[in-house]
């Protein structure tokens, strides 16, 4: 089998025990690899009647794309698990890594954590050598401590580290696991991991990826890198990675601001992406063979917030910045920096803080809620406090943040005899995902559809980022979309961002693009999901010199459909439904308050119409349940019978019965 | 004009790209362990720095080796193995003060950069110019001239009375 390592490796951490499962050639050409492995493996191993996400029953799936260390553009390793601490649904996060590589070179496609183990360890793998070892001194390590340990007692340097940081082992919701500064982000896998004492996996790989076709690989590589580096978008990401969206967002005022209210932010030219390069940029650095390296190596060198790291995103510049009502650049990187190294989530643990500044601003909360924390807008010492005592979960309030903003909320609720629904409302979220990327008012109803109906919750990178790659008068000059379908998004008059009429059109194809990148691991910022070239044409290129397979951009696609339905079926397991594939209710009430784009509102008729249609489209019942037909189609019948079986609306009981995670 | 390959480890980010399309044009697979180049990083201080033959005028590595397996390329002045006459004492790698060659962790012989005949991957495939394969009048003025940049800048910055 080329291209796939062949292996999955399963720990029963319960008993200490590693199986090396034979990875079955017809699981390889269903799911691919990555995001697709994770989701179909979770779905079969998993008992939905489980709602605890840290009991032992759960499961923390860890795949890299089959194309990662096989070819250039592909170093995403998917980390699922089938309880999120953040949403009470599954969930999952992704990373660009050098650990996928390492992984794939010892001959392994996955590994997977069931049960839990007695004391703290990890898992080393040396190619064929695989164990798990104590882990007692790591405890309380940060993820760059615990990085620096491991390879030294690995004797090699070229070995690479996943760790959870202290969050993670204090099981904070929005733990998250890391390779250094890279972030499997989003679903808080980390305290998953933590509850499984799991500290870190140690890989080295040594026996490279044999390639089916390498002449074919050869050219492939020429022809794909030259469109790469002719994109558009390709001098703003390679100069001024994700930050710059944040420069680009404001000029076109679509820049979220106080936790989602969009107000005025004054010198907001303060954490542009110029004024990180100018200031505090050192160099650009990469992920395993990217030609993008948009990431920022960054020091600061003096004052309060000296701190040196790598991987400041548009989610911290952003999050912490204007979202938080405030432009301290320098405060901001100190914090990247520190969430990393903790092993926090950036986008849980600003938007979760920023809800927090916007109940106090209406007087919903004060002092003797937050340990006497000031959570005024635009407060870094606050936030940086807030942040350490949340890790630690230290004091009253730290430890209640640490369960999640819901939590948070109900205790306060409880505490101050106010409906918990008004203030849930105040947190921008999407099934108890809180929100990244941009303003649902302002990025295209493409846009607000794909956040809305994203299978781990409210997420950008599920299916359409925004709708305004499509505003191109010619189809060619549609960057990474197969022409015929950019023909058609032009035709139906989808490049228009505030219509809502045959977007389910784009946004179901998206989604579909989007399981495909995440499975086979290419960075979605090198597609049409960032408005860049690499295209499916180029991913079966890639696939197919790799496995030596003949996949048309159509097969690949379709893979990308079964994936996304193994999803919405896991979903349909735990009660998700149509009621809960909506924006923020804040985005149908309240109007964008000034701007370019004053005014701006969701309009709750034409989003129910566009959902019907959407699920029509996906060949979904009205309650956005995959049906027989669509799962048989799509060679999913187990899963068909499994949700027959099941009688799918009594396990919906079930699992709204556990109130603790998640918005229930 | 010969030219050389020449290496600016301020503007490697650390990618391995050279390594996977070494790799892959030497070996037909994609191996870190068999590609000739190698860019170590220390990921905490932002350092990055490709490692590569350095194709020596007086190569230490034909004083070494036993076999007198080493042989120049008249093309591109490449250093290179004869693969057959090598016997893996690896004698080259023990005395070469760079780490220029590798061994072949299948037949545990040496392996090293040999430019890719004239037309280096590395090269063709890194963004950032980390790796330049030059006309050595052309590679000398790189770095004087990014030099004199920076000093130029200061000239300039002291000369101007309305500056600072």
């Amino acid at each position: 089998m080329y291209g796939w390592g062949g292996i999955i490796l399963k720990v029963n951490l319960t008993e200490g025990k590693i199986i090396k499962e034979p990875l079955k050639p017809q699981f390889g050409k269903a799911f691919l690899g990555g995001r697709g492995f994770n989701s179909k493996i979770i779905y079969d191993d998993f008992n939905p009647a489980i709602t605890d996400p840290y009991s032992p029953e759960n499961i923390v799936a860890i795949s890299p794309g089959v194309l990662v260390g096989n070819t250039l553009s592909a170093s995403r390793i998917c980390v699922s698990t089938a309880r999120s601490p953040v949403t009470g649904w599954f969930g999952d996060g992704n990373l660009g890594s050098y650990w996928g590589g390492e992984l794939k070179w010892a001959g392994y496609d996955s590994v997977v954590f069931y049960g839990k183990s007695d004391n703290l360890v990890y898992l080393k793998i040396e190619d064929d050598r695989v164990e798990l070892k104590d882990a007692t001194h790591l405890k309380g390590k940060l993820i760059s401590e615990t990085d620096a340990i491991l390879k030294q007692e690995f004797g090699d340097p070229e070995a690479r580290v996943i760790a959870i940081g202290p969050a993670g082992e204090n099981r904070v919701a929005s733990a998250i696991p890391l390779e250094r500064h890279r972030a499997a982000g989003g679903c808080g896998t980390g305290g998953v991991l933590g509850s499984k004492n799991l500290k870190a996996i140690v890989v080295r790989g040594t026996k490279g990826s044999k390639i089916a076709k390498p002449t074919a690989l050869k050219q492939a590589f020429k022809e794909v890198h030259k469109k790469l580096l002719s994109g558009p978008y390709y001098p703003m990401f390679s100069n001024y990675g994700t930050s710059a969206l944040l420069d680009l967002f404001n000029e076109g005022g679509m820049l979220p601001t106080f936790n989602w209210q969009d107000l005025e932010v004054e010198s907001v030219e303060k954490v542009y992406s110029t004024s990180l390069k100018e200031k505090y940029s050192v160099k650009m650095v990469a992920c395993l063979g990217c030609a993008v390296h948009c990431e920022h190596y960054y020091v600061v060198k003096e004052g309060p917030y000296a701190t040196h790291g790598a991987g400041v995103e548009y989610e911290a510049t952003c999050g912490f910045g204007p979202r938080a009502g405030g432009v301290k650049l320098d405060a901001i990187l100190y914090i990247n920096t520190l969430l990393n190294d903790l092993g926090l989530d950036v986008v849980q643990t600003a938007n979760w803080l920023n809800t927090l500044r916007h109940w106090w601003q209406d007087g919903l909360i004060d002092e003797s809620d937050t340990d006497g924390l000031i959570m005024e807008w635009g407060n870094y010492e606050a936030t940086i406090e807030a942040i350490k005592r949340m890790a630690h979960r230290e004091g009253a309030f730290g430890n209640l943040l640490a369960d999640n903003i819901f939590a948070f909320a109900r205790n306060i609720a409880k505490k101050k005899g106010i409906p918990v629904e008004k203030l849930i409302r105040y947190i921008i979220q999407i099934k108890g995902m809180t929100q990244s990327s941009g303003d649902n008012r302002l990025m295209g109803m493409g846009s607000a559809l794909s956040h809305a109906t994203s299978t781990r919750g409210s997420d950008h990178l599920r299916g359409v980022n925004t709708d305004l790659w499509l505003q191109q008068k010619k189809a060619e000059d549609i960057w990474g979309i197969p022409r015929e379908m950019a023909k058609k998004f032009l035709e139906l008059g989808l490049s228009d961002p505030e219509k809502y009429e045959n977007k389910e059109v784009y946004v179901a194809f998206m989604e579909d693009y989007c399981a495909v990148v995440d499975s086979l691991g290419i960075c979605k910022r090198h597609t049409a999901w960032e408005g860049q070239g690499i295209s499916l044409e180029d991913m079966a290129e890639y696939f197919n010199a790799v496995t030596g397979l003949n996949y048309s951009w159509e097969d690949l696609r379709k893979c990308g459909t079964r994936i996304y339905n193994v999803e919405r079926a896991i979903q349909a397991r735990y009660g998700l439904r149509r009621k809960d594939d909506y924006p923020p209710a804040r985005f149908f009430e309240e109007t964008v308050p000034a701007g370019p784009r004053k005014g701006a509102i969701l309009d709750k008729q034409k989003y129910d119409e566009l959902l019907t249609k959407y699920y029509e489209h996906k060949g979904w019942t009205n309650e956005g349940i995959p049906t027989e037909e669509t799962l048989k189609e799509l060679g999913l019948e187990d899963i068909a019978n499994d949700l027959k079986k099941r009688k799918v609306i009594e396990v919906e009981k079930l699992a709204r019965k556990s109130g603790k995670y998640g918005k229930d | 004009m010969e030219k050389i390959l020449f290496v600016d480890p301020e503007k490697c980010t650390g990618c391995k790209v050279c390594e996977l399309v070494c790799s892959l044009e030497h070996e037909n697979e994609i191996n870190p362990t068999k590609s000739r180049i190698h860019a170590i990083s220390w990921e905490e201080e932002g350092i990055d720095v490709p490692i590569v033959c350095q194709q020596c005028e007086t190569p230490l590595c034909e004083l070494a080796c036993p076999k007198k397996a080493t042989y120049r390329d008249p093309q591109t002045g490449a250093m290179l193995i004869n693969e057959e006459e090598c016997i893996g004492c690896r004698m080259c790698i023990l005395v070469c003060p760079f780490g220029g060659p590798s061994i072949n962790p299948d037949t545990r012989k040496t392996i090293k950069c040999d430019l890719c005949q004239g037309e280096p991957k590395c090269v063709e495939f890194c963004v950032t110019k980390a790796l330049q394969y030059l006309p050595v009048s052309k590679a000398v003025l790189l770095r004087k001239r990014a030099a004199a940049q920076k000093l130029g800048e200061l000239v300039r910055t002291l000369a101007t009375p309305s500056a600072a």
